[in-house]
């Protein structure tokens, strides 16, 4: 991989992990916080434990439909699809040729086995999709705030948001890390390259600890204390029932398919 | 050399602190900021200075003395430290965690738990006052290291604190640069804000303090107003320091060391006062010579 593409990479995937902490301005008459996450949860379940083709992508289609109704836009969502595809198909495709290597089966067994990787792709996806979606939809502020209305504990609040905002920092971090490495490459052989960039690695364990540290106390500074957040004492309405009940219903019966 | 008691906005009392390594950066440190007091703590590197900020923050705990807000133990305060004292660490980088500038700027506002058109124009205002208006929607981390100073200081002015605490905010800037960071927190301070900051540039110090804290080792080893501690050489060679260029220019002009003037306006007027072949000096400052003057 050429040094330029390795740090494109990176890039994207922090852009794509800081889809989930983006922050959103509230719509007038959009649903409750808590019964949009619980809707977009049922959904990403439903995407996970259900079986063929057909609901996943249903359930993907459904958690589009809804965030579209919240003017959420797709972008985030497509890349971070395009992301978890590309994950799943670098895990499980050469799994499905070694396999198709050891049975000694011919090749049109093997793309019947590729064939069958289709499902699981889709599941991947869907979830995925379904909690971008869900976060884009909520926010940062909104995902708190029904996570509390829930009775989340607020230390493990804490946890969530420091996790969420700690990973595409360190993505950037180990970005510099590696141009910093990369403006001192002399040799031009691949070998070294990889070598040198795999020192990136103790760096990074150390920073990462620092900026965890420093990450938590600009949280703190900047009043980040979820206990401080009240449970929303909205009461949820008629529309965030049907929207609990429907996308539950839905769930149910996607993983029953 | 113990200041006039008053009512302290601020107050660290006798305090220690010790991190997990062992390392002892603060031992037995009492600092006090009032209300409208702009105070500078000195000092060289690893004096100290930075713990005792975060101190001040809430967001270190001292192991032993205390560190009060409006005579109020800091621990006992949540929410409303938050909502009275601004803080900007030293690397802007600490500081900027949010996908795009304005969710930086706003994210202190909606923990406070304000109504998103509050927030959307506080955020304005504020973006305005700094002139960083035209990159709210851009990522922080794409920033110059200016306008990332500049972000970071606007997460603290945006609640609208009565304290700012800044760790070495004249560091790496430009001198016009500091210059207009200057007459932001004069015009903080004339609005009744209290700021407290660490440096090591005299010369800032010099034009912006009212009470001067230096530290060497963890200790404060001499305080009081600028002039008087400025002036102070043996003190300031314990904390690696030296007195400001005016001072030292003062000195080797006239061999005199009654008088310590630490601003260039200061220089100026006592080098008139003193000297009679001094006619071709100027009354003031020239309003450029102003501009530059740190």
């Amino acid at each position: 991989m050429p040094k330029s593409a390795l740090t494109s990479f990176l890039n994207e995937v922090a852009e794509v992990l800081e889809a989930f902490s983006i922050e959103t301005s509230s719509r007038k008459g959009s649903p409750e916080p808590r019964a949009l996450l619980i809707s977009f949860i049922a959904l990403a379940v439903a995407a996970s434990f259900s079986r063929g083709v057909y609901p996943p992508i249903i359930a993907l289609a459904t958690a589009i439909l809804l965030s579209r109704a919240l003017g959420v836009k797709l972008k985030r969502m497509a890349k971070a699809a395009a992301l978890i595809s590309m994950f799943i198909l670098a895990v499980t495709l050469p799994m499905a040729l070694y396999q198709a290597y050891l049975d000694q089966a011919p090749l049109s067994d093997s793309s019947a086995l590729l064939w069958g990787l289709a499902p699981l792709l889709l599941r991947c996806v869907a979830a995925t999709s379904a909690l971008v979606l869900m976060t884009q939809s909520l926010g940062l502020m909104g995902l708190i705030r029904a996570l509390r209305g829930l009775r989340v504990p607020p230390r493990a609040l804490l946890i969530l948001v420091l996790f969420l905002r700690y990973i595409p920092i360190m993505l950037r971090d180990t970005i510099k890390l590696l141009s910093a490495r990369e403006v001192r490459m002399v040799s031009s052989s691949v070998k070294d390259h990889w070598l040198m960039l795999s020192t990136v690695a103790s760096g990074l364990l150390i920073k990462g600890f620092e900026r965890a540290y420093r990450l938590q106390m600009a949280f703190k500074a900047r009043g980040l204390d979820p206990s401080f957040i009240p449970a929303p004492n909205v009461r949820a309405g008629p529309l965030d029932l049907a929207l609990v009940a429907l996308s539950s219903t839905l769930a149910c019966l996607l993983v029953l398919m | 050399m113990e200041r006039p008691k008053g009512e302290y906005l601020i107050e660290v009392d006798r305090a220690s602190f010790t991190y997990p390594d062992g390392t002892r950066a603060l031992e037995d440190v009492s600092v006090e900021a009032r209300q409208g007091d702009v105070v500078a703590i000195i000092g060289a590197n690893g004096s100290g200075k930075t713990t005792l900020l975060m101190l001040m923050a809430g967001l270190l705990e001292p192991q032993k003395g205390a560190v009060r807000f409006r005579g109020v133990d800091v621990k006992k305060l949540g929410r409303e430290l938050r909502r009275e004292v601004g803080v900007v660490f030293q690397d802007p980088d600490d500081q900027l965690f949010a996908p795009t500038v304005f969710d930086d700027i706003a994210f202190g506002l909606r923990m406070l738990g304000l109504p998103d058109e509050e927030v959307r124009s506080r955020v304005i205002e504020v973006a305005r006052e700094l002139g960083i208006e035209h990159i709210l929607g851009r990522p922080p981390f794409r920033l110059s290291g200016g306008e990332k100073r500049k972000v970071a200081l606007a997460t603290a002015l945006v609640s609208r604190p009565s304290v700012l605490l800044l760790d070495e905010p004249f560091s790496d800037l430009s001198p016009l640069a500091s210059r207009r960071l200057m007459d932001i927190l004069i015009k903080f301070k004339n609005g009744g804000g209290t700021v407290v900051f660490t440096s090591n540039d005299v010369e800032v110090v010099a034009e912006l303090s009212d009470y001067v804290y230096v530290l060497s080792s963890g200790r404060v080893v001499v305080h009081g107003e600028p002039k008087s501690v400025l002036c102070d050489d043996e003190s300031l060679a314990k904390a690696e320091l030296r007195p400001p260029m005016a001072t030292i220019l003062y000195r080797e002009l006239t061999g005199e060391r009654e008088r310590c003037p630490i601003r260039i306006s200061e220089l100026i007027s006592a080098l008139r006062r003193g000297h009679r072949d001094s006619a071709h000096l100027p009354a003031k400052l020239s309003t450029k010579a102003q501009r530059y003057a740190v």
